[in-house]
């Protein structure tokens, strides 16, 4: 097994590479904001975002007390965009997390061990790729009901089959490379071999996946609570989009629709350009191509 | 006056870490009638060489000196549209590995017509019928003129692509590598056809080669190059019984023969140097069992010996 | 000899999608009766059901049989064509789903078209320009492009175009009660239609930009463009004969993968332009509660969706010669 001192030398020389890209940079500024809104949010002129006001205070225009105005009924915009924060970093997080670690798991050993197994495998991820995602997504909201841990299981289910067959076919073509054969010719044990050889291989683009997963994630519950399969225990911006597109007064209220589209872009965006940011930079060539 | 006329060739490659001097002062040239090969260990920059014949040097490369006359005509100076006119028609060329060098969603028959109604002024029907000519002429069978190139053999495509180069009937035919890769019979049969093709059609052929048997059977002169520069120039005849440069004595000694004595196979020492930054005088010298102070200092001149040119300080 | 290979090709792509169907078939029956929770209560919330209504309803939909009884019932139910009956509008699933479905049709022929086109277009640019400016540009916005959610390009447009400038209408397919005939009415429907096929070209415009682009620039490091460049063609006819037609093979296939996506954006675009398609109909059935709908939707959706990628399969099929006539040497 490699010494760790060499693995953290190669963590820091790719991140090093890594902000030089600028995608990488303006992805990781965007979250760097949003995730100071998430962790600070009672100490940013916020309330409790559900908390409803008297009919004098609905639908106010942005003010010193309420920074982005009022909804219809009279909830604080601002509060509700920052603790919003924190749904949209949750349900990202756990989902993606989840749909990575099942997603590594059966592409690993679907890759690995080959055969009737990785048949097996293949197909039911094969299956799951067919199936729309929305559509499917929508069904099981509305069947399973409104709850975050329910939203998560959806986008985790739907998400995870793209995962498997990324992680599979990075698998396949390290399992053919000589190391592999190396290890094995002198006794290296399956599951020593799936950690030690593979693994390590794998692990990059499991985190370009994982990044990726965010966006997906975050697309879905805003998608899914925008038509109304949000949790009405929570406040998140696709459920603000929700109210607003609801409420009839969407044309007159700015301050309340576009706080809530500009940040689930800007989010989305921000993964976005940094999964693609690290998965260019992990592309062999990289550096000759930059000229670094 | 010869047909090709290549004056000190100069194409560097410009990457962060310097100029790869890729070929470096090159000189040679081809007669009608002739064919030229031209021998080096890979990288030695004869593929460079070649292709700036076509100016197919992309960058970072570029062909910084010399002059390449073609027909009268300096092909450096030329405009893209005269080069353009000139590629397929005047200079054709087989490229090394066939296997991905034909589109594999158009028929064969396309691929030769294709060039053939570019340069030319004739008809559709004329040119398919040409094209069936061509690959009657490479001993593919008309019949397969519909046929697509994953529908062929390693074999099959090289003499395709023979077809497609030729089909305009350029006056100098370059081919890089055409049989390399290929099982030896395959080689047989291919080199057999080049030489009908020199017979038939008289053409003029540069030849490329790192092996130094295939030279023996195709060509008349050859070119010995080294880490960009030339090092021997010779008929092929009297570069095989007699190598003058310590490179291609060593080229020589080490491939083996079917015939004639058992010898021990000697390899020379060392390897190629890296063209960023090469050594100084002559380039081969840190390899060259006969090296002398002077060989480190000052790059050799040519010199005549025996009827070769060769650029070695031994000669006097 | 140039049909056999294509037959088998085709025999094994008409099994593949049979069985993919059959799968949803069985798939969207267990997801909609194996959920948690009482179907036949979720039906009716509605407390003013009696306990003998419901007993009756869950005897008519065959509720009071074992599983197996049920899925049996489903199945024939299916071959007659019966998608069951909306609780919202009180008649066949079937007819509430068909109604609709020209709407959708005509936003996504005009959205897809255009999106195609051009996207093939810029991307073929971008992968040929690789490397410069005018490549990281395009890139840059078809990424941001791409990554947009479509319902939030769709509100971000209707603020603009609609409400600040009342350039476009604010939703629906036409003006209501106006009473338009012929060209006139023609014309009113594509004025509505602009904005959300507008939304979901924009978003599909950078995927195929994005798509068309790596398939591109894979393409013109193959040697068959260098041979082509050898024979002395012009640069337009490597390009248009030799690179493109090499490039499009890739973004064949995945054009059918990413048909899932397109049925997403429809179902956005329509819900925030209130466009009277299929798309609409899932806000609405999901707003509604109405389980009968979302599970004929679901199946239809599916269903479209292996036919329009066995479709695209074909396509392939045919304009891939290795496929067409099959190899040999």
């Amino acid at each position: 097994m490699p010494e760790l001192p060499g693995r953290l030398e190669k963590l820091k020389d790719f991140l090093q590479l890594l902000f030089t890209n600028k995608m990488a940079v303006a992805g990781v500024s965007i979250f760097a904001v949003f995730s100071i809104m998430a962790i600070f949010a009672p100490f940013l002129h916020t309330v409790d975002p559900k908390a409803t006001g008297e009919v004098g205070s609905i639908l106010l225009s942005p003010s010193w007390q309420f920074w982005l105005g009022t909804d219809d009924l009279g909830r604080d915009i601002w509060s509700q965009i920052v603790y919003g924060t924190r749904v949209s970093f949750t349900i990202g997080f756990v989902a993606a997390g989840i749909t990575v670690s099942f997603g590594t798991l059966t592409g690993m050993i679907a890759g690995f061990y080959g055969g009737r197994l990785e048949e097996v495998i293949m197909r039911i991820v094969d299956f799951f790729m067919m199936l729309p995602a929305l559509p499917l997504m929508i069904v099981l909201a509305a069947i399973l009901g409104p709850s975050i841990w329910n939203i998560v299981f959806v986008v985790s289910i739907v998400s995870w089959p793209t995962t498997a067959r990324v992680i599979r076919s990075q698998v396949l073509s390290v399992k053919e490379r000589a190391f592999v054969e190396a290890s094995r010719c002198i006794g290296a044990s399956d599951s020593l071999l799936m950690v030690g050889e593979i693994l390590p291989n794998v692990i990059p683009l499991m985190f370009a996946e994982a990044v990726l997963m965010v966006t997906e994630a975050i697309y879905a519950e805003s998608v899914l609570a925008f038509l109304g399969l949000g949790d009405p225990t929570t406040v998140s911006w696709g459920m603000m989009l929700h109210f607003v597109f609801e409420s009839g007064v969407m044309a007159r209220v700015p301050n309340w629709v576009m706080p809530p589209v500009a940040s689930i872009c800007a989010l989305i965006l921000a993964f976005t350009f940094l999964g693609t940011a690290i998965s260019d930079v992990l592309k062999p060539g990289y550096r000759e191509i930059k000229g670094l | 006056m010869a047909l090709l006329d290549v004056e000190n060739l100069k194409v560097y490659y410009f990457t962060r870490e310097g100029a790869v001097k890729a070929a470096d002062d090159v000189s040679f040239s081809v007669d009608k009638d002739e064919t030229l090969g031209l021998i080096g260990e890979s990288g030695c920059g004869k593929t460079t060489a070649v292709f700036a014949l076509l100016r197919f040097v992309t960058p970072p490369g570029r062909i910084v000196g010399g002059k390449i006359v073609f027909e009268g005509n300096d092909i450096i100076t030329m405009s893209d549209e005269e080069m353009r006119h000139l590629r397929g028609k005047g200079i054709s060329m087989v490229f090394q590995g066939a296997q991905s060098a034909l589109n594999p969603v158009m028929t064969i028959g396309r691929q030769i017509t294709e060039g053939i109604l570019e340069h030319e002024d004739v008809s559709k029907e004329e040119a398919w019928e040409r094209a069936r000519k061509q690959l009657e002429l490479v001993g593919i069978g008309s019949d397969r003129i519909k046929n697509y190139p994953h529908e062929f053999s390693g074999g099959m495509k090289q003499r395709a692509m023979i077809a497609i180069a030729t089909a305009c009937n350029p006056r100098l035919l370059i081919l890089d590598e055409p049989v390399t890769g290929l099982d030896v019979i395959v080689q047989r049969q291919l080199l057999t056809l080049i030489n009908n093709l020199r017979a038939e059609l008289r053409l003029p052929i540069i030849f490329i080669t790192h092996d130094l048997s295939v030279i023996a059977e195709t060509c008349d002169k050859v070119v010995v190059m080294y880490a960009g520069k030339i090092v021997e120039q010779a008929s092929a005849v009297s570069l095989y019984e007699n190598p003058v440069h310590p490179y291609s004595q060593g080229l020589i000694r080490s491939y083996p023969s079917a015939k004639g004595k058992r010898k021990e196979l000697k390899s020379i020492p060392g390897a190629p140097p890296r063209l960023v930054n090469p050594p100084r005088g002559c380039r081969f010298h840190p390899r060259c069992p006969y090296a002398m102070d002077i060989c480190g200092e000052e790059e050799p001149a040519f010199r005549e010996k025996d009827g070769h040119l060769v650029a070695c300080h031994l000669i006097k | 000899m140039a049909l056999k290979g294509f037959a088998s090709f085709a025999i094994k792509k008409v099994i593949a999608a049979s069985i993919t169907v059959l799968a949803i078939i069985v798939a969207n029956f267990a997801i909609f009766r194996l959920a948690p929770g009482d179907p036949i209560r979720m039906m009716f919330r509605d407390p003013r059901v009696s306990a003998e209504q419901m007993a009756l309803m869950r005897e008519k939909f065959g509720l009071d049989e074992p599983l197996w009884g049920q899925f049996v019932c489903y199945i024939r139910q299916l071959a007659r064509g019966d998608l069951g009956i909306s609780f919202w509008q009180k008649r066949p699933v079937l007819d509430v789903i068909a109604e609709r479905i020209p709407q959708t049709l005509l936003l996504m022929l005009v959205a897809l078209s255009l999106a195609v086109i051009i996207g093939i277009i810029l991307g073929a640019i971008a992968g040929w320009r690789s490397g410069t400016k005018i490549d990281s540009t395009i890139l840059t916005i078809s990424l941001t492009m791409y990554s947009i959610p479509t319902f939030c390009l769709g509100i971000i447009l209707l603020l603009i175009f609609a409400f600040t400038f009342s350039i476009f209408p604010l939703g629906g397919i036409t003006t209501p009660a106006s009473g338009l005939t012929g060209f006139a009415y023609w014309r009113d429907v594509s004025w509505h239609l602009f904005l959300p096929a507008g939304s979901i070209v924009i978003w599909y415009v950078g995927e195929y930009i994005l798509l068309t682009r790596s398939s591109m620039v894979d393409v013109l490091g193959q040697d068959y463009i260098v041979t082509a460049r050898a024979k002395g063609l012009k640069e337009s006819t490597i390009l248009r004969r030799h690179a493109l037609r090499n490039a499009l093979l890739p973004v064949t296939t995945i054009t059918g993968i990413n048909l899932a996506f397109v049925a997403a954006g429809v179902i956005e675009a329509e819900t925030v332009f209130s466009w009277p398609g299929i798309g609409r109909l899932w806000y609405d059935a999901v707003m509604k509660r109405d389980y009968p709908v979302l599970q004929g939707l679901f199946l239809m959706f599916a269903i479209m969706l292996v036919v329009a990628n066995f479709s695209i399969d074909m396509l392939y099929g045919y304009i891939d010669p290795r496929i067409k006539v099959g190899e040999s040497a």
